[in-house]
């Protein structure tokens, strides 16, 4: 399943990057005869994982590898994550990057559709990257999919949860402010109180189990 | 290599370079093992590159490209690796221990590349790495597929496999430092490696205490 998320809205951002990109692509030596270059990233928390798919190497011959610099790949993807996150939506794990020699390039975002993985041979995400993913890039709970629930039910484990009426994330009884870019580690988190206000969590509950 | 008088054998591989202030700016040198330490490599210095040829099982060398910060702490270690290092004779405890007290509580002096894959045991190869990062002790600051000994492991068995069905290893690997908000502590590690002229994979990984500890 490949959604948007805020891309569209960063498409400058997007575009300058991708610029940046090509020229490196294709002013390095191993891209020679090829004018195609694409790569895999996959950033979930604060892990990156990438490599690249085309050109592949030839057994025996040259490398085919282009030496991206960190500036113009991985601290791009790393902001470009960050700036397609809508509070409450989330934002990708994956993304793969197409360059061309002649053309503009793109970038195809994934969302991973279930654990076992949906692309190259990325692993799915594990129950431990789901809380990881869900802390930095909080979601309502209807955004959250049926199959990270059935994981979290599994290790009888409570997932952080984005409220939207007070523009917050909770969590292990515990509430932090949610910024367009995620929660804000700067501000401190506040104990939910059991009364007045109902948490995010005793709502779900209710609905789910009556309780 | 020195004789007894110290003197280098002229086929050594030791060797200094200065820049024209005559400031060493590179070292050429061996990487040591218990009871005989490499001195440069124990006491880096700042700004200085240092070229590490290490033996390794086999007769072969790996070589190791080791880069010092303005303030002497590692800040890149690229490595050629032909083959791997049986047993310990390259791990020096006292200087994990010293490197790891530059994080604190719940950090370890971590080797920037494998000691298994002949990586030195000295202080300049060392940084202060997350417990867990480097040997999954201890409270996670990731998953396990962010798990920096994890991958190591992997790399390791991949050599392994390739010695063993008669193939050469010619891996690559470089890992990287990036700062973080305290002094000498690395916020995230990038590692790339690569097998012959095959895909590199690159990673990176989180070095600090994930902020979901302090929830």
């Amino acid at each position: 399943m490949v959604k948007n998320y805020g891309m569209q809205a960063e498409s400058e951002f997007v575009k300058e990057g991708l610029r940046q990109l090509q020229q490196e692509a294709f002013a390095s030596d191993t891209v020679q005869g090829h004018d195609e270059v694409v790569v895999v990233l996959s950033i979930r928390g604060s892990t990156l994982h990438r490599y690249q798919t085309i050109p592949q190497p030839v057994p025996g011959g040259p490398s085919a590898h282009v030496p991206f610099s960190d500036a113009a790949l991985d601290s791009w993807a790393d902001e470009l994550k960050k700036r397609s996150y809508i509070p409450g939506a989330g934002t990708w794990t994956m993304i793969k990057v197409h360059l061309y020699r002649n053309e503009e390039g793109r970038v195809e975002i994934f969302e991973d559709d279930d654990s076992t993985g949906n692309i190259e041979s990325e692993p799915g995400l594990s129950m431990e990257e789901c809380l990881l993913e869900l802390a930095a890039f909080p979601r309502t709970a209807d955004r959250i999919p049926a199959w990270m629930w059935k994981m979290f039910n599994e290790a009888d484990a409570q997932p952080p949860v984005y409220n939207p009426e007070l523009q917050c994330v909770e969590w292990k009884n515990k509430r932090r402010t949610v910024t367009d870019r995620g929660p804000d580690l700067s501000a401190p988190t506040t104990v939910i109180q059991a009364s007045p206000q109902p948490g995010v969590f005793t709502k779900i509950s209710k609905k789910l189990f009556g309780t | 290599m020195k004789d007894e008088a110290g003197v280098a054998d002229k086929n050594t591989v030791e060797k200094y370079y200065t820049d024209v202030t005559g400031t060493v700016t590179r070292v050429d040198t061996y990487a040591g093992v218990k009871g005989a330490w490499s001195p440069e490599l124990n006491k880096p210095v700042a700004s200085v590159t240092y070229n590490v040829v290490a033996q390794v099982d086999g007769g072969m060398q790996n070589t190791f490209t080791l880069v010092m910060d303005s303030k002497g702490q590692l800040a890149s270690a690229k490595g050629h690796i032909t083959s791997t290092l049986v047993g310990d004779m390259n791990r020096n405890g006292y200087q994990q221990l010293k490197a790891g007290r530059l994080g604190g509580a719940g950090y370890d002096g971590g080797h920037a590349a494998p000691s298994a894959l002949g990586f030195i045991g000295e202080r300049g190869g060392l940084f202060p790495q997350h417990a867990w990062q480097n040997r999954l002790a201890g409270a996670p600051n990731a998953s396990k597929a962010s798990n920096f000994h994890l991958a190591e492991l992997k790399v390791i068995a991949g050599v392994k496999s390739r010695i063993e069905s008669g193939q050469p290893v010619d891996l690559g690997w470089e890992v990287s430092m990036s700062p973080s908000a305290t002094p000498g502590l690395p916020g995230s590690v990038k590692l790339e490696h690569w097998f012959g002229n095959e895909n590199h994979q690159i990673y990176k990984f989180n070095n600090l205490r994930d902020f979901m500890d302090e929830w």
